[in-house]
């Protein structure tokens, strides 16, 4: 049997532990930090091509970044076996397959000639894509994934304003509020385990 | 209250297991903060009476062990939680 002043702190452990694992990505982040530098580098080249600052053969960054990205995901997702998945985690990667899966269908059907939003029409669409993943994280008690999600939606209300700097304000928007969540979610993780 | 789970190690491998699908040994070893000894000692108790499953596996040509919590670890754990916090209740009240 034990006191109350122990079984306090056995349920204040349990109590640390488990606001700690349920809200916390562990898998996740090294993605948001991918992801939201290859987002950004691909708006931030078909911005740089519209403006003639680049040559257009500049669309191969783009599509570099986009298949290192895929590249990394398929390797993480083998080598995450290792470690460990929260139930948060295998949530998060369930909706970002999703988004990812409707943003490729909307560039399918843009590949075929529909035309229907144009190129910066289908980084808009990635952001809000990505801003859905992180209000989804949020709603678990992550306020650091609110906060990147209200910075992707700013910089849409900005590339919405601003059309002519569309792809500098969607680049910024997934380079601060994407990749700087993911980067931000690492540190706290490695700060729970120090 | 459960005997298993009065040692303030097995409760912690068990909080950590409950809010994920598995876990390594070695991300447990860095959460619980113990030695590779005690952490295999308390985790083959939890194995031994079911309330966590081992899995073993080769990674890499490297051997692995993940974990996971069963239903009857969650539903142990639940019922602990309970009596800690009757036992707390019924302190504060004296």
């Amino acid at each position: 049997m034990i006191e109350g002043s122990e079984a306090r702190e056995h349920l204040a452990m349990v109590d640390r532990i488990v606001e700690r694992t349920s809200s916390r990505l562990n898998v996740g982040a090294e993605y948001f930090v991918v992801w939201g530098i290859a987002s950004a580098t691909m708006s931030l080249s078909w911005q740089l091509i519209s403006d003639h600052r680049v040559p257009f053969n500049a669309i191969w960054i783009a599509w570099g970044a986009a298949l290192l990205a895929v590249a990394f995901s398929i390797w993480r997702g083998r080598s995450a076996r290792e470690e460990r998945l929260t139930f948060l985690d295998r949530e998060f990667l369930t909706v970002l397959k999703v988004a990812m899966g409707v943003t490729f269908f909307v560039f399918a059907i843009e590949l075929f000639g529909a035309n229907l939003f144009g190129s910066i029409g289908l980084g808009a669409i990635w952001s809000f894509a990505a801003s859905i993943v992180l209000f989804y994280i949020a709603l678990h008690g992550n306020r650091r994934a609110r906060g990147g999600g209200i910075l992707i939606l700013l910089s849409l209300v900005v590339a919405n304003i601003r059309p002519d700097y569309a792809g500098y304000a969607l680049s910024a928007g997934m380079l601060v509020g994407y990749a700087g969540f993911g980067v931000v979610e690492m540190l706290a993780a490695s700060r729970a385990v120090d | 209250m459960d005997d298993l789970l009065l040692s303030k190690i097995r409760l912690a491998i068990v909080a950590e297991l409950l809010a994920s699908e598995w876990a390594s040994f070695s991300e447990l070893q860095k959460s619980v903060a113990t030695t590779n000894g005690n952490l295999s000692s308390h985790l083959a108790k939890l194995v031994e009476n079911r309330y966590v499953e081992e899995e073993k596996s080769f990674v890499d040509r490297r051997p692995h062990s993940r974990y996971r919590l069963t239903s009857l670890g969650r539903e142990r754990m639940i019922a602990h939680v309970r009596s800690l916090q009757s036992l707390l209740e019924k302190d504060l009240q004296s």
